[in-house]
């Protein structure tokens, strides 16, 4: 299509309505998000939540999907350490912290075997970025206990709840993105 | 006739779509974050589509949004069902990417953006579409955002005036630039007004 040949009357229109409507964000930004509104009050119970735990807590989430995002993109999703023994997928990982409570026996036998894959691949990393990692995982951890410790007064609370879950699925995504680095000293080149 | 008794007026899917919506809504509206992140999934490729094409920088658009669904949720309790939820969120959306250029207090004047071709790149390779976006990215900032809310959201230009802060004829006069300024890059003939 060209100015010499223009095309007929009216195309303009014709070409805005053909634009796609969606683009999908180029990450999840639902973690942010929750962690947001979880710091306000609204709604049935939330008069009831302790609003300092849930705020770190949703610090915490937010930092850790940032994380997740940040060095999954390092590592190609094909990149699985075989080594260690099997490492779930995300969804699978998802799935287990999704439908089984922290005591299941599925979520602590893998979560055991993830954890060990991503303690030898933490040690193979650039101290820089194992750093940031530790650094992270403390702040999850440390939300995760400050959650337990509100839901010990407001144990029904649905917020404080959603809370916790996100937690427990960040920390397994934490340890399975790191897990699935297949040569971890590679990295250490990467800038 | 067997078959004919058992003919059941079932509501379209669109009605039953909307139903369902309506009770999301309801319980988004009274605290649930379930709910809520249901209209999430649903709505964030669209309003991310108008925050890019408002911001024509990916990084900023994704901040606008998430800022559109934090606000959307603090709102959700005045939101009364008669209008489309659509129609609202892309109307918050809207400010939330208008008062970001505010606090920002910098120019959103962008040249051709890579973001906006890279992310259609990965969705379609050799697309039309591809250089009338692109094309829509280099449009100066008041023209653009003329063309989005007008031109491809379905403001009037009463609204998108108000949603702007310009003149209704400010509004007019830029949707005639910006389609002068498209058709002349892409080669179009522009049809009469």
């Amino acid at each position: 299509m060209t100015a010499e040949n223009p095309s007929p009357v009216g195309s303009l229109d014709a070409h805005l309505a053909a634009l796609p409507a969606e683009a999908e964000p180029s990450r999840d930004l639902w973690p942010g998000i929750l962690a947001e509104i979880s710091a306000e009050p609204r709604g049935q119970g939330a008069s009831r939540v302790r609003w300092p735990f849930a705020l770190a807590a949703g610090v915490a989430v937010a930092i850790a999907a940032g994380y997740v995002g940040w060095l999954g993109g390092r590592s190609a999703p094909t990149e699985v350490a075989a080594a260690s023994g099997p490492v779930p997928s995300r969804s699978e990982a998802q799935r287990l912290v999704g439908f089984a409570a922290p005591s299941g026996t599925d979520y602590l036998a893998t979560r055991a075997s993830l954890e060990r894959t991503y303690s030898e691949h933490l040690q193979m990393l650039e101290p820089r970025t194992r750093a940031r990692i530790e650094r992270d995982l403390d702040t999850i951890r440390n939300a995760n206990a400050d959650i337990q410790r509100a839901l010990a007064a407001d144990p029904q609370s649905p917020v404080l709840n959603r809370l916790l879950e996100s937690i427990w699925q960040q920390e397994f995504n934490l340890y399975a993105t790191v897990a699935r680095i297949k040569d971890p000293a590679a990295q250490r080149t990467r800038t | 006739m067997r078959a004919s008794a058992q003919v059941v007026d079932f509501p379209d899917a669109a009605t039953r779509d909307a139903a369902a919506e309506a009770t999301t809504i309801a319980s988004a509206a009274r605290g649930d974050r379930r709910a809520f992140e249901d209209l999430y999934r649903r709505h964030v490729g669209r309003v991310n589509r108008l925050c890019l094409r408002l911001t024509g920088q990916r990084e900023l658009a994704e901040d606008c949004v998430q800022d559109a669904f934090v606000s959307a949720w603090r709102a959700l309790p005045r939101f009364e069902t008669r209008s489309s939820f659509s129609t609202w969120l892309h109307r918050i959306a809207v400010n939330a990417v208008l008062a970001r250029r505010r606090g920002l207090a910098q120019s959103f004047e962008i040249s051709v953006d890579a973001d906006i071709t890279t992310l259609d790149r990965r969705v379609n390779v050799d697309t039309p579409a591809l250089d009338l976006e692109a094309a829509i990215g280099a449009l100066p900032d008041g023209a653009r955002h003329v063309l989005v809310l007008v031109g491809l959201y379905g403001f009037s230009h009463e609204e998108a005036a108000r949603e702007l802060g310009i003149a209704v004829g400010t509004s007019k006069a830029q949707l005639h630039r910006a389609r002068q300024l498209l058709s002349a890059r892409l080669g179009l003939v522009e049809e009469a007004s």
